[in-house]
Order: structure tokens, then C-alpha cells, then sequence
């Protein structure tokens, strides 16, 4: 993708109306380009505005549940850049998912999360081999993070607790890097042929005995993806091939396995 | 919408809500004082803006016991990322919203949601996307200005933007459903963002 395409993207990256490789990707490109960053701002502020079409007060316990649940979370400190600094300054403001949410949500998702379909594609003994295979950690950076700002991706490739799980497919690798401490996960693919005509990448984080779709990744010589969901809580990831537009449960046998234990 | 808001910075007072947001610059000041962990100053934000919010996450999740948890997990994180608002690089309402917007729109495409997800359905129901708002909404101004500003936008830029925005879809979904060339989805939301955005008089 040149960089044209890339700013045509703007739009589309300020409403979240990408894939998780297209956001990886723009972000990679945002970090650099004041440009973008001062358009991704105004189109952020004109979307904001579309909410005045939809206004709807929310019922009174909703707002009991929300005062009485800050009282026990802790405010995140701000983005500092001394060297000191534990979180480097975010392109965008990041939503990032809730490990410490409250005992009610947490519960409900995984009340969700067990009533989901149990993943067949695990349960065969050579998915049980994969998965035994892998599990190196690896500290790349042990020092203070430079005071630039980095996109989610880098931040986990930078993490002081960034583990590294690989894996070779052919003359393919995949290489994870998780943060636990993120609660993120990147994946950088060599070599990954291209997937059969109408047919993508997925990629799957496993919860529990459940895969969550987690993105795609696109085939090429080299390729960076930030893994969509929560990866501390992840056993392990995988790697499908899908029809295009992907799937909500992996339906083709995994391409690759890595486990994080 | 008419309700008792407390304005920021102000009394208690009956007035829309969505005119007392536009004073703006004090939800800038009441997510400082939450960055301090003030909670009387976060029930004021949550006040002035969890109908704008949560009408948005509804809009998107369509499910009411879903939208409740969406907006209650966006309010939480906005009390604790709050010492990370920078002005400078957006408004609090547009922060606000955006934390909001991601919030719903994982919501819709992560597993959970699936058996929810149909997307002939969705398509179909999001053909008169901006007729399907609340009375309370129409009666607004602010909302008939934003109205008027969509109605600038050509159709197919209204479709595929709000098939994005409010639909939680991403480009790609857009144009095999609006059956668009790949590619051109997302400049149909650029540009409509933009002339929304220019038509709303929004600094660019």
C-alpha cells in the first residue's frame, strides 16, 4: 500500500471502519504525518457530531453502576516523556480493553465467553502437538522506552515485558510478540504465501477453549499486525485461512498454532 | 431533548442537553478534575453527555442490555484514561465519543455479537438510516443542523458513512454491501466526513 492509499484511509481510520492490519498499518503511517493527524482530528470531531441524531437517555441504574464502579479504579497517570516514562504517548487516545473492569462485566463475559462454542480444531492431538511447541520469552528491551511517539504497535514491540513466541511454516514464519502488561499482542509475518483466490488470513486469539477472532494478516514478504482483544488472558493464537471478510469461528483447520504457555 | 442538566460550570438548569455540550470547554475541565479523581465532577460529565453516548453505542449495538454494558465499560474507561485527554489534539466531546464508538463497534464485531449479526437484514434496515431517530432528537437543533449537514452529502457518501459510523462495518464490509468497487467505500467516507465536516463549519 503506497502512501496514497494509505491517506485515503484517513476517513475510514478516524470512525474504526478498518481491519486491524489497515489500522497497524495507518497507524505505522500517522505516527509520522502531522497531516493526517491533524485530519483524523477534524473527522473525528465531525463524527462525534452524528450522535446528535441519536440521542437517548440511558436508564438511572445505568448511572449508579457507573458512579459506583469508578470509586474502586484507580486513574491512569498522564503520558509523560522523561525517560522514566512507562507509557509513551499515544498517537490517538486509546480505548483500551478493561482487564481490571469490574467484577459484574468480567463476569458476564465470561458467562458469554462459556457458552460459546467449544473449538473443535484444538482438540486433535496434532493441534495438541503445535501447541506444545513455541513458548521462548524473550526481553528485547530492557531499557527505558525513547520519549517519541509510538503507535500500539510499537509499544508492544517495545515493551519492557514484551514476550516472543515463534514459529515456522515452510519458508513462512510467524512470530508473536505479547505484552501482558499491554494486554496486547503483535504478530510479524516473513514470507506468507497469499491465500488461495477469495480466501484471507485470520487470525484468533485463544480464550479459554475458545478462539476469538483477532484480525487478519495479509500475505507478502513482511507484514505487522496488532492483534485485536485481550492477549494477557490469551492461551495461545492462531492462524486460519477464511473466506474473504473472514469468520465470526475459525471453519478451515488452522495454518498455524503458537501457545503463550 | 429537554431534562434537568447541571451545566457545567453552571446551575441546575432546564435546558437541552446537547446545548448545554456545546458550551464545550467545561467538559475539558471536568475530565481534569476527574484526572484528580474528583467523582462529583465525573457525575457532572456523565450527566451532560451519557444520552449522547449511550444513544450512539444503542444505535450501534441495537441491543438495549448490551448498550447498557457498552456505555457503562466507555464511562469507565473515560474515568480512567482521564489524565490522558490532551485538548490539544481533539475536543472532550469528540474523546468522549470516540471512546464510545470503539467501545460499540467491538462490541458488534467480536464473537459475542454474532448471532445478532445479519447482514441482509442490516442492510435493508439501513437503507432510511437517518429517519429512524427519536422524536426527542428531532426536536433538537442541534440534531436538525446535523441533519442538514448529511442532507449536503450525496447518497451514496451518506450510506456508506453511516453504514460505517453507525453500523460498526468496516470499508470493506461497505462496499460489497452498497456493491461499490473495493477501494472506493472508504473514499465515500472521507469525503463524506469532510464535507460534513466543512458544512458543520468544523476547523479542519
Amino acid at each position: 500500500m503506497n502512501d496514497d492509499d494509505i491517506h485515503s484511509l484517513s476517513g475510514a481510520y478516524a470512525i474504526d471502519a478498518v481491519d486491524d492490519a489497515e489500522r497497524a498499518r495507518f497507524e505505522a503511517h500517522l505516527a509520522g504525518c502531522s497531516q493526517c493527524q491533524a485530519e483524523i482530528a477534524s473527522l473525528r470531531a465531525a463524527a462525534g457530531e452524528l450522535s446528535l441524531t441519536t440521542i437517548t437517555a440511558p436508564p438511572p441504574s445505568l448511572r449508579a453502576a457507573v458512579l459506583r464502579d469508578i470509586s474502586s479504579i484507580r486513574v491512569l497517570p498522564p503520558e509523560v516523556t522523561s525517560e522514566a516514562a512507562p507509557a509513551p504517548k499515544l498517537v490517538t487516545p486509546s480505548t483500551p480493553s478493561t482487564p481490571s473492569a469490574p467484577a459484574s462485566l468480567e463476569s458476564k463475559r465470561a458467562e458469554r465467553a462459556r457458552r460459546a462454542p467449544l473449538l473443535q480444531w484444538l482438540a486433535g492431538a496434532a493441534a495438541a502437538a503445535a501447541l506444545a511447541t513455541g513458548g521462548l520469552v524473550w526481553h528485547p528491551w530492557s531499557s527505558g522506552t525513547p520519549a517519541v511517539q509510538l503507535t500500539a504497535t510499537q509499544q508492544v514491540l517495545h515493551a519492557k515485558d514484551a514476550e516472543r513466541f515463534q514459529k515456522k511454516l515452510d519458508a513462512a514464519t510467524a512470530t508473536i510478540v505479547r505484552s501482558p502488561s499491554l494486554n496486547k499482542a503483535v504478530i510479524i509475518t516473513t514470507n506468507l504465501p497469499a491465500a488461495p483466490e477469495g480466501k484471507v488470513y485470520e487470525l484468533w486469539l485463544q480464550q479459554g477453549a475458545t478462539m476469538v477472532k483477532a484480525g487478519f494478516v495479509p500475505a507478502g514478504p513482511s507484514n505487522t499486525v496488532l492483534l485485536h482483544g485481550n492477549a494477557a488472558t490469551a492461551a495461545g493464537a492462531g492462524i486460519t485461512i477464511e473466506p474473504a471478510g473472514g469468520s465470526e469461528t475459525p471453519t478451515l483447520p488452522p495454518v498455524a498454532l503458537i501457545s503463550f504457555v | 431533548m429537554v431534562n434537568m442538566t447541571l451545566v457545567p460550570g453552571g446551575e441546575l438548569s432546564p435546558v437541552p442537553e446537547t446545548r448545554a455540550l456545546s458550551a464545550g470547554g467545561g467538559l475539558a475541565g471536568l475530565l481534569k478534575a476527574c484526572s484528580l479523581g474528583d467523582e462529583t465532577a465525573f457525575a457532572k460529565l456523565y450527566d451532560a453527555t451519557a444520552a449522547r453516548l449511550f444513544g450512539l453505542v444503542l444505535r450501534t449495538v441495537r441491543d438495549q442490555a448490551q448498550a447498557e454494558e457498552v456505555t457503562q465499560d466507555a464511562y469507565l474507561d473515560i474515568w480512567r484514561n482521564s489524565a490522558r485527554f490532551d485538548p490539544d489534539r481533539g475536543s472532550a466531546t469528540s474523546w468522549l465519543m470516540m471512546i464510545g464508538h470503539r467501545k460499540a463497534v467491538d462490541r458488534v464485531r467480536s464473537a459475542e455479537a454474532t448471532r445478532r449479526r445479519d447482514t441482509a437484514y442490516e442492510a435493508r434496515e439501513q437503507a432510511a438510516p437517518f429517519d429512524q431517530t427519536t422524536e426527542e432528537a428531532h426536536r433538537n437543533l442541534d440534531a436538525q443542523r446535523v441533519r442538514r449537514a448529511l442532507e449536503t452529502l450525496t447518497e451514496t457518501q451518506r450510506g456508506a458513512l453511516e453504514l460505517a459510523y453507525f453500523g460498526g462495518y468496516t470499508h470493506r464490509e461497505v462496499a460489497i454491501m452498497m456493491d461499490l468497487p473495493l477501494g472506493t467505500a472508504k473514499t465515500r467516507i472521507r469525503d463524506g466526513l469532510i464535507r460534513l465536516r466543512d458544512t458543520l463549519g468544523l476547523e479542519p
